[in-house]
């Protein structure tokens, strides 16, 4: 192998393990020299989402949930932990809407959607900032009992599209209104494919397909073997 | 024993929001800078306290003696920041200005952005000479082109101004004699908020990662202390823990400092003890708090260092109410600014007074500073328009040039 094969070889080992498009962010959950990490058993990240500006939105699970925002496009980079879910220990999914975002958490009673607007940017990260904690809008459970498996927000940003364990919901970001849009049974993460269309597991070995321009949900539309 | 409380609104400068400079002038009487960042097109006019009349005076605008009107199109000459600094022997205050005030027709200001736009960029630090005797301004000079000067030091002994340009984060020295500017080096990006001076002439600041930097006019080098200043070992890092404020002991033996950081904390720097100085970590200046909250230095700020006649330090740190940290009782506002005094002898302190302006809370304290006869000052940041408070000093603590030995820094 020549000198400099073997150096894209490596690179592309080592560097290319993490990274082939985009970018790799590396950041402790806290704003370094400002605040303390999350703590060590409530910061097991399990939900991310990102907005159209680059803030990164996440969940985390463990003993509590915390939700928190990575701010990492400014002027230097901080993560804010917006606060914990009283009695949620799981996040599943997060899904950022039109200046606000949606968690879908869980805990014994089973899973809830809980609603905030975006936080804002401060003056910058390096000389001067400020931060504050508003509360979160508990819109309720998605499916009595249920957990919630994932969520995907919809093209048009104005909906949650989840799965619990037996139903596949719609939430409208700005109302809270959840609406029950079939009966199906929830594993496995959900996908945006193109055309409006989202995607989840259905059984045996299928995807069911929903649009959400139509509304119109296909069961096991497409084959995965 | 009682301190009472005066304040002084800057009622006829409407747009001001902000008094960075506080200092007392050769003449021992009070000067301000009535700052207007906030406002597009906004500049800064020079105030000073008027012990005859009880009132301020609005000396000028500085836009207008340096020549760069708020109509320009370019950021403005906004504010003076830290930036007073006296020369007894002819009895000249220099001032220079800092930048952030937005161009009259833009809404903010980004140095960075505007950097190589000419129409835009600011055009430079001002450093203007006052004249104390006459209130002549005797010249004027651009101290830092493209920037502003965020705080300033007279080395009268010199000729020397030294000074810390932002955004750049340089450190500037300039000739008053032969009007030369050198640029000694980048210390980081934070940027310290102030400068002070040994015995030996050697010039104190801070690094962004909160390490001590030293300018040697012996060696002409900047140099980096091999320890952190005192921090919340529980959520800092030193990061930040810049410089805030500082104010020499009357005998010029040790510096009294504060950090500009949430939690401020207090220290004393002995500069000339061994060969990077001693310095005692005096404790936070305020209340204890969330650790998983970054706090923001314009609640949680401890400012206004000042030695009295009484020879107590003199400082304010803001305290606020928290439902878990401090639940102030009813008769407390949300954001107090509380003045306390310190005994360097015991380093015991005792809250002495609150300052109260009617119509806003008065947590922030920019600088303070000793008049001639022995009164506090404090200049404040809040509401438009801001002000300053005087806190008339009990009977003891009142003498003839009390404001001597001066303070050479803003």
């Amino acid at each position: 192998m020549s000198k400099s094969k073997k150096a894209n070889t490596w690179d592309e080992i080592v560097h290319g393990t993490f990274v082939t498009e985009g970018t790799m962010v590396a950041f402790p959950l806290c704003f370094p020299g400002a605040s303390v990490p999350i703590v060590a058993d409530e910061s097991r990240i399990t939900a991310l989402d990102i907005t159209p500006g680059g803030m990164v939105y996440g969940g985390t699970s463990g003993r509590r949930t915390h939700l928190f925002v990575g701010m990492f496009h400014g002027v230097t980079g901080a993560v804010f932990d917006m606060g914990t879910v009283e009695g949620a220990d799981r996040c599943s999914a997060i899904c950022c809407g039109d200046g606000q975002f949606v968690a879908c958490v869980n805990g014994p009673d089973g899973g809830r959607f809980i609603r905030r607007g975006f936080q804002g940017l401060p003056f910058d990260l390096l000389q001067e900032w400020g931060f504050r904690r508003s509360p979160f809008d508990d819109l309720g459970v998605a499916a009595k009992g249920e957990r919630i498996i994932h969520a995907v927000t919809d093209p048009s940003r104005e909906r949650v599209i989840a799965s619990t364990e037996g139903h596949l919901v719609s939430l409208n970001i700005g109302s809270g209104k959840v609406e029950v849009i079939a009966e199906v049974a929830g594993f496995g993460r959900l996908a945006l494919g193109p055309n409006g269309n989202i995607l989840g597991l259905d059984a045996p070995n299928t995807l069911w397909r929903y649009n959400a321009v139509d509304g119109e949900l296909e069961r096991k539309a497409i084959p995965t073997s | 024993m009682e301190y009472k409380v005066n304040w002084y609104q800057f009622t006829e400068h409407p747009n001001s929001d902000s008094c960075w400079s506080l200092s007392v002038g050769p003449d021992g009487r009070i000067y301000a800078a009535a700052c207007c960042e906030g406002t597009p097109g906004g500049t800064v006019k020079v105030v000073r306290y008027n012990e005859e009349t009880d009132s301020l005076d609005y000396l000028f605008d500085l836009a207008e003696m340096v020549d760069d009107p708020p109509e320009s199109g370019r950021a403005t000459q906004c504010k003076i920041h830290y930036s007073f600094v006296p020369s007894i022997e002819d009895g000249i205050l220099y001032m220079a200005t800092h930048l952030s005030g937005p161009p009259i027709d833009q809404p903010a200001y980004s140095p960075w952005r505007s950097w190589h736009d000419d129409r835009r960029c600011f055009r430079g630090s001002a450093l203007l000479a006052l004249d104390t005797k006459t209130d002549d301004v005797l010249w004027w000079d651009t101290l830092i082109p493209k920037e502003g000067c965020r705080c300033l030091l007279h080395d009268e002994e010199r000729g020397l101004l030294y000074a810390l340009g932002y955004p750049r984060d340089h450190f500037y020295i300039y000739d008053i004699k032969s009007r030369q500017r050198r640029d000694i080096g980048r210390i980081g990006s934070v940027n310290a908020q102030v400068l002070f001076m040994d015995s030996r002439h050697r010039i104190w600041t801070s690094s962004d990662y909160g390490r001590l930097i030293r300018y040697d006019p012996e060696r002409d080098r900047l140099e980096t202390s091999p320890y952190i200043l005192p921090h919340n070992p529980e959520f800092q890092t030193g990061w930040h823990s810049v410089l805030y404020d500082a104010a020499a002991t009357p005998d010029g033996s040790c510096v009294y400092a504060v950090t500009w950081i949430a939690q401020p904390r207090l220290m004393r720097i002995w500069p000339e003890d061994g060969e990077w100085g001693r310095v005692e970590d005096l404790g936070p200046a305020t209340q204890e708090q969330d650790p998983t909250l970054p706090h923001d230095t314009f609640l949680d700020h401890c400012g206004g260092l000042t030695f009295a006649a009484d020879g107590k330090l003199y400082y304010v740190a803001s305290r606020w109410r928290d439902p878990v940290y401090n639940p102030l009782s009813e008769e407390h506002q949300d954001r107090e600014g509380v003045v306390w005094r310190m005994d360097p002898e015991t380093l015991e302190r005792e809250e002495v007074t609150l300052l109260e302006r009617p119509d806003a809370p008065a947590q922030y304290v920019s600088r303070g500073a000793v008049d001639h006869n022995g009164n506090l000052f404090f200049g404040h940041v809040g509401p438009r328009p801001v002000g300053l408070f005087r806190v008339e000093m009990p009977e003891y603590g009142q003498k003839k040039d009390a404001h001597l030995p001066i303070r050479i820094w803003g």
